[in-house]
């Protein structure tokens, strides 16, 4: 068989040494050299990035924690264990609660407690409460002071519900329904990425606020210290 | 004046340079290419390098950070717990969460001194249910103003409904009302 002859290579074979050359050791040089080494750039360059990032977070989370004072936090954590137990304080809530109804001469005629979210178990995600229902009996005047005294007590306590007659007089009967609020100890994450929220203005009003009506002697212990009695009254 | 050229070199001679001059001049285009690609990978390859040792670098400070963090353990739960209590209780004690006592304080504001409240109820959405003893339909006309009128509820109240007004023995009024808060 013949083979055609080709007499464009032949004119022009002068020309192609070096071209070729430098084409067979680029094309190999491009594939299997410089284009992997531009994508594993790129990728190192975005690892870098993100590990500039992470080391820059760290960075500021150690040094938010290395600016915090154990003992002045524990005692800022005491007073806002006071206004927001770990479990349910009644004894404190009532002893708040009593103290008001008698600075404002309010009658106390009857007492009792419900606890709506009794059924869920505490996770320390949302805040729980109970209800303390009271009869109460007093001057108009005297009333709305208690009510506008029970927002500003020490542990936090709501007024939820109320029914007010005037049918004796100048004194009110009142049926109240407060709600004492506690929270569970919350679970804190294990991504050490997160993020250390440093207190807010309004967190250090309200700190100062709580210094003012938690009563100083108040202090809560980690762990509960001798017999305690019934630690809920509602089981 | 034009200027002459004469070319006395025969034609095969100027054919063979040019392309001669062609052939030189894509071996030098063929060269220079090959050493860019030359010179271009061999950056590509010290960038490398030097990438791979700044992220060692960056891998070691975050190992020893993270240590640190590691240690400062009590802090990062004292400052967590401290953080969320106080964020609920603020939540808790705002106005906007005390919607009770300010329904209250509304009523008892928005009632004139002569008129009577004989009972009121504040149900789970802080709608008021009232009754109230008003002496005249002046005072009647006053009160029933402060609970429609926006510039004076503060736009606290949306709607006012009358269940029923009735005239007593004793010459007084005696309404029901439901007073929708928002």
């Amino acid at each position: 068989m013949k083979i055609p002859s080709l007499p464009l290579l032949q004119k022009y074979r002068g020309y192609l040494g070096w071209p070729l050359a430098s084409i067979i050791i680029s094309l190999p040089l491009l594939v299997l050299v410089v284009i992997p080494q531009i994508r594993g750039l790129i990728a190192t360059y975005n690892q870098i990035n993100e590990a500039k990032n992470q080391v820059n977070s760290l960075k500021n989370k150690d040094a938010a924690l290395e600016s915090v004072n154990l003992d002045s936090y524990r005692d800022n954590l005491n007073l806002a264990l006071a206004a927001l137990p770990l479990q349910r304080d009644l004894p404190s809530s009532l002893d708040q609660i009593l103290s008001l109804l008698i600075q404002n001469k309010l009658q106390l005629s009857e007492i009792n407690f419900t606890n709506p979210n009794s059924s869920q178990p505490a996770n320390g995600t949302k805040e729980e409460s109970y209800q303390i229902k009271l009869g109460v009996v007093g001057q108009p005047t005297a009333l709305r002071n208690f009510f506008n005294q029970l927002k500003d007590t020490p542990q936090v306590m709501k007024l939820t519900q109320l029914d007010i007659s005037g049918e004796r007089g100048d004194l009110f009967n009142a049926e109240v329904t407060i709600n004492s609020f506690y929270q569970a100890p919350p679970q804190l994450s294990d991504n050490l990425f997160q993020e250390v929220e440093g207190l807010s203005s309004q967190d250090l009003e309200l700190l100062s606020k709580l210094q003012r009506t938690v009563p100083a002697q108040v202090t809560v212990p980690a762990t509960p210290l001798g017999p305690r009695g019934k630690s809920d009254p509602f089981k | 004046m034009d200027k002459i050229t004469i070319n006395l070199l025969p034609k095969e001679i100027v054919t063979q340079e040019l392309d001669k001059a062609k052939k030189n001049l894509l071996t030098k285009i063929a060269v220079i290419l090959l050493v860019v690609l030359i010179v271009a990978t061999s950056a590509i390859l010290a960038a490398r390098i030097f990438q791979k040792q700044n992220l060692d670098s960056l891998n070691n400070q975050l190992a020893g950070l993270k240590s640190k963090i590691s240690a400062l353990k009590d802090q990062e739960e004292l400052t967590f717990y401290l953080k969320q209590r106080l964020t609920t209780i603020n939540r808790l004690k705002s106005d906007q969460d005390q919607k009770a006592t300010q329904s209250y304080n509304l009523i008892t504001a928005l009632t004139p001194a002569t008129a009577k409240i004989s009972r009121l109820s504040l149900d789970k959405n802080n709608n008021i249910i009232l009754t109230v003893e008003i002496p005249d339909v002046y005072v009647m006309q006053v009160f029933f103003e402060n609970l429609i009128s926006p510039k004076i509820n503060q736009g606290k109240i949306s709607k006012v409904r009358a269940d029923s007004l009735s005239k007593t023995p004793s010459d007084t009024y005696r309404a029901d009302l439901t007073i929708f808060t928002q």
